[in-house]
């Protein structure tokens, strides 16, 4: 019996090998891997978040008279640098400037931490981290995208029939789909990890200062991410297999899946301002996946996705369980639908 | 010594969809090393009882056993071969990928039994084409190659030559009949009241669901035939000859009197006429097609259920 399942993977994971969707969306994973990663890169470089100070000295004598306008930014204060427009006026005017930026620089300590996470952040092993952070909730919706075309297919092109008329058997069957979808989506974290890592190689050859090494994160977190991220995919997918199954169409499985992940993202959060929903979000989807997908880098906890709402954050343990419950209950209803359904032919979508 | 149990045996065999009977309590056996015609006009439920078989719909009421076993369905179907309705395939595999992918499904097979099986249905140059390039012939000639994968012992074949050309008819039928030899079986069914005649060894008729009639094609159509004559008073003689007790049915079609009766006793026909002075001027007798059988059953069953 497993090994008829093995095989069936097998072939399962060859047919998905030869369709164009997966490879579609594994080239939107990696493309936006890569646009985290040389993001963080062109922030660090060019500051487009520094902070400004605006100085303009009026003449003592008439307030309407200004003597020269002049504008820190917190690379100027870092770099003890003085606008030119300072340069060459009177001493006390200048020191009244120098005296106003003095205030700035406490602004800058926030800004100065930032940047420095930002040069952290192209470093290995943050940028791979960082990448899944920031794609959180974009992956969500690819894997299930990918699960329900991969059973939606079936329907689509009558191809069920076919399958089942083979002996392949019917939780066998899906089973193998399940498997050969979250092996599918693994590689697919693997290659878009593998290549932020070579843009990450690539940034470090092309010179990095690193001023302060805040908050690195460890090897051994990233395979670890990978696991939490595929562990948090399980419900989602079986979410959208069941909605498939349930609608025989693979339209139906996806458009169902995302706007249930949009009112998740969209109604639950503001809701967290009422006690008795802080209790009820606890046992949500998003708010446990975001717990037990969030990271540490040092002493730096990121933590995003739909559950970023005011509720307090589950712990590790609670939310593995209730991922663990989510997935059974819907991979139980998936199973029994699909074991227990008439299979008519093409639907044609 | 070959098994010459049934190879599929089916007992109050039901299917209801809501208020719709699709199969009406279906008791039939199909024997070892024939064609089987499975005949019914559209929504008679001859792609529900292949389903219900083929394990793709539950039945509701009754049961089933294929190869005389009770086990495991699923391994009595990896030893059968199907086609249902059109033939469903990945579009985005070439008809030979597709036959190796399910190959693999049943784990059984090499490739050259993909090339033997490609060159027999007439696919061995487009066998690297998409499947989603296909004709609906081709891939008529694609889903018979799929179902005859591993060497089934048991065929359902729906519709097998639906698309293909006169040409691509007859060679199929060829082939259908060449596979219901010996230890296979063949399960088809058509609407191509001449196909099945001429490949099928017996044959079920299915009408609103239920069995109407079953045997050998020539046991069903044994002793039925039609004469058609023009008399002098065809009045006189439709009265005449409806009156004879071994005539089932006679009727004017215009200036024609049909008459069904068994082809054997066509000249007595002329003989009562004669006694009346009532003189034939042209006869024409023969055996009853298989389609008019067909068609006068089959209305028979709906006309009944009308009423």
């Amino acid at each position: 019996m497993i090994g008829q399942v093995l095989r069936l993977t097998v072939w399962e994971w060859h047919k998905l090998r030869r369709r164009a969707l997966p490879w579609i969306l594994l080239g939107i994973v990696v493309v936006l891997m890569q646009v985290a990663v040389w993001g963080a890169y062109a922030v660090y470089r060019t500051e487009p978040f520094s902070p400004t100070h605006g100085v303009s000295i009026n003449d003592e004598t008439d307030e309407d008279v200004t003597v020269f306008e002049a504008s820190w930014t917190c690379k100027d204060v870092r770099g003890d640098r003085i606008p030119p427009e300072v340069e060459n006026v009177a001493d006390e005017h200048r020191e009244r400037a120098l005296a106003s930026v003095e205030g700035f620089r406490e602004t800058c300590e926030g800004y100065e931490e930032f940047r420095a996470f930002t040069s952290n952040a192209v470093l290995l092993p943050n940028s791979i981290l960082l990448g899944f952070d920031l794609l959180q909730g974009t992956l969500f919706i690819l894997v299930s995208i990918l699960a329900a075309a991969a059973l939606g297919g079936e329907y689509g092109w009558g191809t069920l029939r076919t399958v089942l008329t083979k002996g392949a058997g019917r939780w066998q069957f899906l089973t193998a789909k399940l498997l050969a979808v979250m092996f599918k989506t693994l590689v697919g974290l693997a290659i878009a990890a593998a290549g932020v890592a070579l843009s990450s190689l690539l940034i470090s050859a092309l010179g990095l200062e690193v001023e302060t090494p805040l908050g690195l994160a460890e090897w051994p977190d990233v395979p670890l991410k990978i696991g939490a991220l595929l562990y948090s995919f399980l419900p989602y997918v079986m979410l959208a297999l069941l909605i498939t199954a349930l609608a025989q169409s693979t339209a139906a499985g996806i458009t169902a899946f995302v706007v249930y992940y949009l009112i998740e993202a969209t109604l639950f959060p503001p809701l967290e301002n009422l006690d008795w929903f802080k209790r009820v979000s606890e046992y949500l989807l998003s708010p446990n996946a975001d717990a037990l997908l969030a990271s540490t880098y040092g002493e730096v906890s990121v933590t995003l996705g739909n559950g970023g709402g005011n509720g307090a954050q589950p712990d590790v343990l609670h939310a593995m369980v209730v991922l663990a419950v989510y997935t059974l209950v819907f991979g139980a209803a998936t199973f029994w639908l699909f074991q227990r359904r008439d299979i008519a032919g093409a639907k044609g979508g | 010594m070959s098994d010459t149990s049934p190879v599929i045996q089916t007992e109050g065999l039901t299917k209801r969809y809501g208020k719709i009977l699709a199969v009406d309590n279906l008791s039939l056996t199909v024997p070892r090393g024939h064609v089987f015609g499975l005949l019914g006009p559209n929504g008679s439920g001859k792609t529900t009882t292949m389903g219900m078989l083929l394990g793709l719909v539950a039945p509701t009421a009754g049961s089933f056993r294929l190869f005389g076993g009770s086990g495991n369905h699923q391994n009595a179907l990896r030893r059968v071969g199907a086609i249902v309705e059109t033939p469903a395939f990945y579009p985005y595999l070439s008809g030979r990928d597709n036959l190796a992918y399910f190959q693999g499904v049943l784990g059984r097979g090499t490739a050259k039994e993909l090339d033997d099986l490609l060159a027999r249905v007439g696919l061995a140059e487009r066998g690297g084409d998409r499947f989603h390039t296909y004709s609906l012939g081709m891939k008529q000639r694609l889903g018979l190659a799929y179902a005859l994968l591993g060497d089934p012992e048991l065929l359902f074949l729906d519709e097998p030559t639906n698309g293909m050309d006169p040409a691509g008819m007859a060679e199929i039928r060829d082939l259908i009949r060449s596979l219901g030899t010996e230890d296979r079986t063949v399960f088809l069914s058509s609407h191509l009241l001449n196909e099945v005649e001429q490949v099928c060894d017996s044959l079920v008729i299915l009408s609103k669901g239920k069995l109407i009639a079953q045997g050998s094609v020539a046991d069903l159509l044994q002793g039925r035939g039609q004469t058609r004559l023009r008399t002098t008073d065809n009045a006189q003689a439709l009265t005449i000859l409806s009156a004879l007790d071994w005539v089932e049915e006679a009727k004017l079609d215009g200036e024609t009197l049909v008459v069904t009766a068994p082809p054997e006793r066509a000249p007595e026909l002329s003989a009562a006429l004669g006694q009346a002075e009532i003189y034939v001027t042209e006869m024409t007798s023969g055996a009853e097609s298989l389609e008019s059988y067909f068609l006068e059953i089959t209305a028979a069953e709906e006309g009944e259920a009308a009423t």
